[in-house]
């Protein structure tokens, strides 16, 4: 077995004893129990505080070129030619099949400049898809995951810590970005559905960055809270919602997929979807589990992608997925499945994501308004 | 309670207080003996192996369990475990504020965290159970 590799925090999660597991082929913090008292505690202090994470491992790749805008439109599920600069993207990759390589997060520079993050566990695939798909454009392809750390600043608190690092970031709106300084690249940008940034930079420079955070407040918080913080705002996560299994209308990043764009994979795109993602939840706090069968009428008509218990309304959340094939009635909010688990059943209701409203997934429609 | 737990962070490693009046199995439960009865509950160690806790299932009063056989369930965020009941005999008593209330067995996994009473229908099965020092010693070899 390859040995795992590690973040450039790798030192400062160890001081702080966090439980630590591999990752997408890295030694990674699940959660600092002995620091923060545990995932739950971290997850609240993300919502109503502010946390800092370490998602180094994540990748990141050049797309530069002249025909770099023109090469992405054709990769990615929107296109790019109207995105104005210094603001970034949400997409996917499809194979020519309509199915799903990755979900990523293309930032543009300029028209011949993009910044593109993928997840960690498809960097390799994600490159080796990308470079198969540039013959013939003007561009090339850098992987530059190995010299980029990333770390997330995320909650209501997380302009506070950064307007004395970086004042400027304050600024940004959703989904923009900027470069204070060469090799860091700053974006209002998140995973958690709360106000935040997202900031890359030289992995040399990550742990100077990181101790200024903790010493303003930032508190650590794992890989474990993080998830069920995109999970209580119902974002999918790569290998549960989203797969190569799936395309991109039976998935929630179906509102990322510009059908009338000319992508890879595009037609087979536009075929009816054979599956529904949906979001339940359940009346007791006990957690939904990823692989837990959804029932109708005694049939099995689906499965849960993820689950947990949402740590802000104490009930057991979920999404899942629904074949098509075996239910033909409407599926509304309301409507009740059940789900099975240790030969018990319990009702699973059919729910509109976001679980919770937070600053960002509720304030999204406003925010759209106002920049349109 | 939360005093209690924060002074003792910083005298015992987390997950390691093994009180030494109570009995313990090798799945990790405690009990309490006291006039012919069982107080049970899962252990510091098996709590914070758990991590954070959100819903623990448990039997209702009147049914009977065999030593050995599960009696209930534990879900945290991270994953389910069973319980086992460390002794034979009738539920007479659960804890009724665990259902809303899942995180006492983090907290205070020796008291408000208890879980059922059963009535010791086979006193000789204490002698399955380990005492203080065994449990310790069993818990220091995992780490």
């Amino acid at each position: 077995m390859q040995a795992l590799k590690k973040t450039p925090l790798h030192a400062r999660h160890l001081e702080l004893q966090a439980r630590m597991a591999p990752f997408a082929g890295y030694d990674m913090p699940i959660s600092y129990d002995s620091t923060s008292g545990g995932m739950m505690k971290e997850h609240l202090a993300v919502r109503k505080d502010v946390g800092i994470f370490d998602v180094s491992h994540m990748g990141e790749f050049w797309v530069r070129g002249k025909d770099a805008t023109a090469y992405l439109t054709k990769t990615c599920t929107r296109p790019f030619e109207n995105l104005i600069h210094f603001k970034a993207q949400y997409c996917l990759l499809l194979k020519d099949d309509g199915t799903i390589v990755d979900d990523i997060i293309v930032y543009k520079f300029d028209s011949e400049n993009y910044w593109v993050v993928v997840n960690a566990s498809n960097i390799d695939k994600d490159f080796a898809h990308m470079k198969s798909l540039s013959s013939g454009f003007q561009v090339t392809l850098e992987d530059v995951s190995e010299k980029t750390a990333l770390i997330a600043i995320q909650g209501p608190r997380a302009v506070e810590i950064m307007k004395d690092i970086f004042p400027q970031a304050l600024e940004l709106k959703y989904y923009a970005f900027y470069q204070p300084k060469n090799g860091w690249i700053v974006g209002r940008t998140g995973y958690t559905g709360e106000d935040g940034f997202e900031v890359f930079l030289p992995v040399e420079e990550a742990m100077n960055f990181w101790m200024q955070l903790e010493k303003k407040g930032g508190l650590p918080i794992g890989l474990g809270a993080r998830d069920t913080l995109r999970l209580e705002v119902g974002f999918p996560l790569y290998g549960h919602e989203l797969s190569d299994q799936l395309r991109p209308m039976e998935t929630f990043s179906a509102f990322a997929t510009n059908l009338n764009s000319s992508f890879v994979g595009v037609e087979k795109a536009r075929l009816a979807p054979r599956y529904k993602a949906v979001a339940v939840q359940s009346q007791t706090p006990k957690p939904m589990r990823a692989d837990e069968s959804l029932f109708w009428n005694g049939k099995r008509v689906g499965w849960l992608t993820s689950g947990s218990t949402s740590p802000v309304k104490k009930v057991g959340i979920g999404l899942a997925l629904i074949d098509l094939s075996q239910i033909n009635v409407p599926l509304e909010t309301g409507f009740i499945f059940m789900l099975e688990s240790g030969g018990k059943q319990r009702e699973a209701v059919l729910t509109a994501t976001p679980f919770v409203t937070t600053a960002r997934v509720q304030g999204a429609k406003k925010s759209l308004k106002k920049t349109a | 309670m939360a005093s209690e737990a924060k002074s003792g962070k910083s005298t015992k490693e987390p997950g390691m207080k093994v009180p030494e009046h109570l009995l313990y199995t090798k799945n990790h439960e405690w009990a309490r003996i006291e006039d012919g009865t069982a107080v049970i509950g899962i252990t510091d160690y098996a709590q914070n192996a758990l991590g954070d806790i959100t819903y623990v299932e448990l039997p209702e009063e009147g049914d009977s369990y065999v030593a050995g056989k599960v009696f209930g369930t534990v879900d945290s965020l991270k994953t389910v475990a069973e319980l086992f009941a460390p002794v034979s005999g009738e539920v007479l008593e659960v804890n009724g504020k665990l259902p809303n209330n899942a995180e006492h067995v983090n907290e205070d996994p020796y008291g408000e965290g208890w879980m059922v009473k059963i009535e010791l229908s086979d006193e000789k099965e204490l002698e399955q159970l380990l005492p203080s020092a065994e449990y310790l010693k069993l818990i220091s070899k995992k780490k």
